[in-house]
C-alpha cells in the first residue's frame, strides 16, 4: 500500500505503531455485542472522532479448501454451500459452472436448469439484502424496523423453501444441470406472493428515504468517495453505492443474465444511506427478474440433468459470480481423478474490508456500529493469515502457535519478528 | 422530504392485532412440513442392487454398507450425521431411494438417543435378520462409547 493510506493489518503489541495524535484505543470483537462474526477491530481515536481504524481477522478458520481436496467432486457439490450462512447457492452456482467447464459439459445444459439456477440465486439475493437491512436498521437503534423486514422476509424464505424443500441453502445445483424442477403449480403458487413481496419492500424503501430518525442516522455517514473507492478497490454494493457502476452479471454475463431485462442500480453519495438504497433497488430489481424467470419457465422445457462422470479431466478453470455481498471468485484444478487437486475460494468480504476501515477516518465513535454493519461482514467465508514483511517484501504463512511464539520472542528480546 | 412517524401506521395495526405470536402457534397447526422437503433417505429394498454409488457420493459418510454381491447386503444410516442433502436419491442408477417425508421426524433427530441414532435402511437376502441385527447393535455400542467420550470431555 502506498503512503497515503497506512498499512491496515499491523499488530498492536505495545501500542507504538498507533497514529500519533490518537488519545484511546477501542477495541471490538471478536466476542462483541456488535459482532455476529468474529473479528476484531481497533479504532484509535482522539476524543469522539475515529484517527484510524484496523481490523484482526483470523478466528474462525474452518479449512474449508483443504476439506474438498479429500471429497471427491459430487460430494463437494453439499460441502460448497457451506462456505457461507447466507450466500450458499451463488457459491455452488460458481462451482458448477466450474465443474461443467471441466467436465466439457457447458454447451449441453438446458435453458430451463439455467433459468432455475438464476431463480435460486435471485432469491438468494431478495433475502440476504432483506436481512441486511434489517440487522443495519438494529444498528442504528431502529428495531421496528428489523422486526418488520424480517417478517416481511418470510415470505421470500416460504418460496424457496417451497422450491428447494429448505429455507436458507436451497442446493438445487449439481454439476450438469439443476436437481428439482419448478412444476407450475408451484410457480403459479409464488407469483402473488412476489407481487406481495413488491408492495412491502417499496415500503421499507418509504421507509428508509422519508423516515427521519433512520435517515439521520445515515445520511452523510461515514463517506467514501469515488476516488477512495477506486483506491481501495470495493465490489458489490459497497463500490456500487460509492458511484462504481460494476456488476459481474452485467460486466461478465453468465447463466441467462444476458437474456432477462434488468437496470444495473449504482449511486454516487457513498454514504451508508447510498450503500442502503443500492440494496433496497437491487432487493426490487431481483423481484421482477424472479417474475420475469417465472414467466420464462412457462414457455421454454428441456432435459433437467446432463451426466457428468465422476472423474474430472485434467484442467483449471475460474469462475466468478455476483454474490449478494459483491464479486465472489472460484479456482479449480482438476488432476484427471474425481477428487479436486486445488480448490480456491476467494470470497466477497475480504475485498471490502480496507473500503469499510476508510470510511472510518474522521467520523464519530457512535457511528462505528452502521459503518461496520455497511459491508455485510461474513467472516467465515474471509479467513486467511499471511504475513508481509513491509521493508524486504518477504511473505510467510504461520499458523497460530508459531505466529505466537515468534511474537513473544520479538518482545522478549527486543527483535524484529521475523 | 424527512418526516417523523412514517411507520405510525404500522404501530396502530399492531395494536389492533395484539401479540404476533399467538397467531403463529395458532397457525402452525394449519402449515405442515411442505410435500417436498428434504429429511434423510429411505430403500426401497426390492430395487436395491446394492452397487454402493449412495454410499460413495455420501458427503457426510452417514451411509455405510456390507454385501456379498447384489442381492445380499445392507446398508445402514448414522440419522444425526445426515444433512438432508438428498445427493444419494439424485445419483441413484435405480431409482430406489426416496426421501422421507414424515413431519415429526426433527423430533426424534434431536432427542440425543443413542439408540435412535442408528438405523438400517436396507437389508436383503442372508443379511436380512441375524447379521442385520447383530451389525446394529454393534454400531449403537460403538456410538455409545463416543458418546460417553463426549460427555467425559464436557465434565
Amino acid at each position: 500500500m502506498t503512503g497515503e493510506f497506512r498499512s491496515r493489518f499491523r499488530t498492536l503489541v505495545d501500542g507504538s505503531d498507533a497514529p500519533p495524535d490518537a488519545d484511546h484505543h477501542i477495541f471490538i470483537g471478536p466476542q462483541h455485542p456488535w459482532c455476529e462474526e468474529p473479528a476484531h477491530f481497533i479504532i484509535h481515536v482522539k476524543g469522539e472522532r475515529v484517527v484510524e481504524a484496523d481490523i484482526r481477522i483470523g478466528f474462525n478458520l474452518r479449512g474449508i479448501e483443504k476439506a474438498m481436496e479429500n471429497k471427491t467432486w459430487r460430494q463437494n457439490t453439499m460441502l460448497i454451500p457451506r462456505a457461507c450462512g447466507i450466500c450458499s447457492a451463488v457459491h455452488q452456482n460458481i462451482y458448477v459452472r466450474v465443474v461443467d467447464r471441466l467436465a466439457g459439459v457447458e454447451d449441453q445444459i438446458s435453458e430451463r436448469a439455467r433459468l432455475i439456477r438464476m431463480f435460486s440465486c435471485e432469491a438468494e439475493r431478495i433475502h440476504s439484502h432483506i436481512l441486511w437491512y434489517g440487522i443495519l436498521a438494529h444498528d442504528a437503534g431502529f428495531d421496528t424496523m428489523l422486526h418488520v423486514s424480517w417478517r416481511d422476509r418470510e415470505i421470500i424464505m416460504d418460496i424457496v423453501e417451497d422450491f428447494s424443500g429448505n429455507r436458507v441453502n436451497p442446493a438445487l445445483m449439481l454439476p450438469g444441470g439443476v436437481k428439482r424442477d419448478i412444476p407450475k403449480e408451484k410457480a403459479d403458487r409464488a407469483k402473488p406472493m412476489l407481487d406481495e413481496l413488491e408492495k412491502k419492500v417499496l415500503y421499507h424503501k418509504k421507509v428508509f428515504t422519508e423516515e427521519a430518525s433512520i435517515r439521520n442516522r445515515l445520511e452523510d455517514v461515514g463517506i467514501l468517495t469515488k476516488e477512495d473507492a477506486k483506491k481501495t478497490t470495493p465490489n458489490g454494493p459497497t463500490g456500487r453505492g460509492s458511484g462504481l457502476p460494476f456488476d459481474v452479471r452485467k460486466a461478465f454475463p453468465y447463466e441467462l443474465y444476458d437474456k432477462i431485462d434488468w437496470n444495473l442500480v449504482y449511486y454516487n453519495e457513498g454514504d451508508i444511506l447510498a450503500t442502503t438504497l443500492v440494496r433496497l433497488d437491487e432487493t426490487l430489481e431481483s423481484i421482477q427478474m424472479c417474475k420475469q424467470i417465472l414467466d420464462n419457465l412457462e414457455s421454454t422445457q428441456g432435459e433437467l440433468l446432463v451426466r457428468v462422470k465422476p472423474r474430472i479431466p485434467e484442467g483449471n478453470y475460474m469462475s466468478r459470480a455476483e454474490a449478494p455481498r459483491g464479486e465472489d471468485l472460484h479456482f479449480g484444478v482438476a488432476n484427471g481423478t474425481d477428487t479436486p487437486e486445488r480448490y480456491k475460494i476467494r470470497a466477497p468480504s475480504l475485498g471490502n474490508i480496507d473500503a469499510t476501515l476508510k470510511r472510518m477516518d474522521g467520523e464519530y465513535i457512535a457511528d462505528m456500529p452502521v459503518i461496520l454493519r455497511s459491508y455485510d461482514p461474513c467472516f467465515s467465508c474471509t479467513n486467511r493469515v499471511m504475513i508481509i514483511n513491509e521493508k524486504t517484501g518477504e511473505k510467510i504463512i504461520i499458523d497460530q502457535d508459531e505466529f505466537a511464539r515468534k511474537a513473544i520472542k520479538a518482545k522478549k528480546y527486543n527483535r524484529s519478528f521475523f | 422530504m424527512k418526516k417523523v412517524l412514517v411507520m405510525g401506521g404500522e404501530a396502530l395495526k399492531n395494536l389492533a392485532k395484539g401479540p404476533v405470536t399467538k397467531h403463529v402457534l395458532k397457525r402452525i397447526a394449519d402449515h405442515p412440513p411442505p410435500e417436498d422437503i428434504r429429511t434423510i433417505p429411505r430403500i426401497i429394498e426390492a430395487r436395491c442392487i446394492m452397487c454402493g454409488t449412495c454410499v460413495t457420493v455420501c458427503p457426510t459418510h452417514c451411509l455405510g454398507m456390507e454385501k456379498d454381491d447384489k442381492d445380499n447386503g445392507m446398508i445402514w444410516l448414522q440419522r444425526a450425521q445426515c444433512m438432508w442433502c438428498g445427493h444419494c436419491q439424485t445419483y441413484c442408477p435405480k431409482d430406489a431411494i426416496h426421501i422421507d417425508r414424515e413431519p415429526a421426524l426433527s423430533n426424534s433427530l434431536f432427542s440425543f438417543n443413542n439408540r435412535q441414532d442408528y438405523e438400517m435402511i436396507c437389508a436383503s437376502g442372508s443379511y436380512k435378520e441375524e447379521k442385520a441385527d447383530k451389525k446394529l447393535e454393534d454400531l449403537i455400542e460403538e456410538g455409545g462409547k463416543k458418546l460417553k467420550y463426549l460427555e467425559e470431555f464436557r465434565g
